[in-house]
């Protein structure tokens, strides 16, 4: 399979080079994320960056996997934890730290910081249910336009306690608007236990109003890509709407320092780690060399940003 | 023409001069068209631009956000104004923050529009004026109807710009007859004020705004009740007072009320508390 065109400003050590063969590239782009997750939290540390951020480690295949299905003309919207979900989109580090670091040159000059991001085909909001039917009425005119795009939306499951995304479901379903909602359930809303959280099962909340799920309890890349591509290709097939459930685990805090979890129960799931799960396919060479390149290319995009 | 009337043209003008304009609400479509009629006969005529939506309110407003960030020009109806509230995380935290905290990186020109206010007997939720809880709302355009602003014009110029915008209209406006020059204001001479850009303020006066001792500033039905007590001051007491009628509440143009020759250090302001009319 082809590497999916990236926009030329984007670093091919982070990426990929064209043509670079699929595992390669999965592995590259989530120790990317990763990496520049890590370079967050250590900058926070060193008191350059303030306020807050949410970092996806644990759950960088459920972007990488999914992404490599999406086209130029469809939209992704994100939530408060969005990282993952814009560079394995568009692969800006470099327009994404400056934002977060709050130079005049990141993606929305600073103004909107970690969680509120807008770039060509995906923007994100720190308000959860509410970014649903935003993307919903994203698809509405995609829907109006005759335009072959899909609207996408992460959603969390602590989003779910939010009356607001019932209201969005029922009308997308009634619609059928062309709508791909992506469910990361990490079984955990910041510190509560999905336990304390939601009645009842996740998928009937969906197939209720008769919206078609796929779903997977997985961290394995190639497991969520081969997901991904049954629900996008079933949406675009029948121009309507689709879920996609992926079952996954956060193996950072919520935000900064802030995780209460049960040290057995983050430790087990390390090894479930998809770096680790994905990175066994690469001889250990391979891995390495990854690594490194991704290493130097995030060390320069940081050089960078500082200078600014 | 009655208000209700001439806001419906209003709005079939927007949707025959620009393909971008959806109108979504409940119970809208044709052959009841909207509690209060005000979109009757537009379904019928763009059935695929006029929605029916379920009770959703917060959908309503989140999904003609998506539709604006898209490039639509969305105008949402809530049945009452007093629904607002299931619209207020919506229009704080999103229709009006997108544009600015994106640093212009889109935009979301949703106009939502809402009957408002008391004096039909409706009762505590059906009845108020929340308006008041979105003056000062960042980004955001709170515009009243009244008898005297032009609804085409208003439209017209909500769709030439980005800017998010609560239209609110009085419900005991809908079956009155909209007021032009001669017209609706019984002997009063009616002009228009404003600063540049700024909607027009109408000013309404019996004598010339120089011997009026008082100015009174009122919006919506108000400014309708407001003219007909300074009607009745000028006749029996002789006293004579200007009405100034903002149509934009939020940001508000104040140069018509502090224009030297008119009294607007003695003005008053009228509107109706929440509770008063049950």
């Amino acid at each position: 399979m082809a590497t999916p065109v990236l926009e030329p400003k984007v670093d091919e050590r982070l990426c990929g080079a064209f043509g670079e063969p699929r595992d390669a590239r999965f592995y590259r782009r989530m120790r990317f994320i990763r990496r520049f997750e890590e370079t967050l939290l250590a900058l926070f540390e060193e008191g350059v960056l303030n306020g807050t951020t949410h970092a996806c480690i644990g759950q960088e295949a459920d972007a990488v996997g999914l992404m490599e299905h999406l086209r130029e003309e469809d939209h992704l919207f994100s939530n408060h934890r969005c990282h993952g979900h814009f560079l394995a989109r568009t692969g800006d580090a470099f327009g994404l730290l400056a934002e977060i670091m709050g130079k005049p040159a990141g993606l929305c000059a600073g103004i909107g910081g970690s969680q509120h991001i807008c770039a060509p085909g995906f923007k994100s909001n720190g308000i959860q249910g509410g970014i649903v039917p935003a993307a919903a009425g994203i698809a509405m005119a995609e829907q109006l336009s005759g335009s072959d795009g899909l609207s996408v939306v992460f959603l969390g499951d602590g989003t779910l306690g939010e009356g607001l995304v019932y209201e969005t479901l029922n009308l997308t379903a009634l619609w059928r608007l062309p709508l791909l909602i992506v469910l990361e359930d990490n079984g955990w809303s910041q510190s509560t236990p999905r336990s304390l959280n939601l009645a009842g099962d996740v998928r009937g909340r969906f197939t209720a109003l008769g919206l078609p799920v796929v779903e997977v309890d997985t961290t394995d890349v190639l497991e969520i890509h081969a997901a991904a591509r049954e629900t996008v290709s079933d949406c675009r097939l029948r121009r309507g709407p689709g879920v996609l459930i992926i079952h996954t685990y956060r193996l950072c805090h919520h935000s900064k320092n802030d995780d209460n979890r049960p040290i057995a129960e983050v430790q087990a799931r390390w090894a479930h780690d998809p770096l680790v799960v994905h990175g066994a396919r690469l001889g250990p060479d391979e891995r390495a060399a990854i690594e490194r390149e991704v290493e130097e290319a995030l060390e320069d995009c940081l050089a960078r940003v500082r200078n600014l | 023409m009655i208000y209700s009337r001439a806001l419906g043209d209003a709005l079939r003008h927007a949707l025959e001069a620009d393909p971008r304009v959806v109108l979504l609400g409940e119970d809208i479509l044709d052959p009841y068209g909207g509690a209060f009629k005000v979109t009757r006969g537009l379904s019928t005529d763009f059935p695929t631009r006029v929605r029916a939506t379920p009770l959703s309110e917060a959908a309503i407003a989140g999904i003609s956000a998506g539709l604006a960030l898209a490039g639509f020009r969305p105008i949402a109806e809530i049945m009452f104004g007093d629904f607002l509230g299931l619209c207020f995380d919506q229009v704080v935290n999103h229709i009006t923050k997108y544009g600015p905290m994106y640093n212009g990186g889109a935009t979301c020109p949703v106009v939502i529009r809402t009957p408002s206010g008391g004096g039909r007997g409706y009762g505590p939720t059906h009845s108020q004026s929340l308006e008041k809880h979105f003056l000062g709302v960042p980004n955001l355009r709170v515009v009243a109807a009244s008898l005297w602003h032009d609804s085409a014009r208003l439209f017209e110029d909500f769709l030439a710009g980005d800017a998010p915008v609560l239209h609110i209209e009085h419900k005991l406006l809908y079956p009155l007859e909209v007021g032009t020059k001669g017209n609706g204001a019984g002997l009063a001479t009616i002009a228009e004020d404003g600063s540049d850009g700024a909607l027009p303020t109408v000013s309404i006066r019996l004598v010339p705004r120089e011997d009026c001792s008082l100015t009174v500033v009122a919006y919506g039905y108000q400014a309708e009740v407001a003219r007909r007590v300074l009607e009745r001051l000028a006749i029996e007491r002789e006293l004579f007072a200007e009405l100034l009628v903002p149509a934009q509440l939020s940001s508000i143009d104040w140069g018509p009320v502090e224009r030297p020759g008119g009294r607007g250090n003695r003005s008053r302001q009228a509107t109706r508390l929440p509770v008063s009319e049950p």
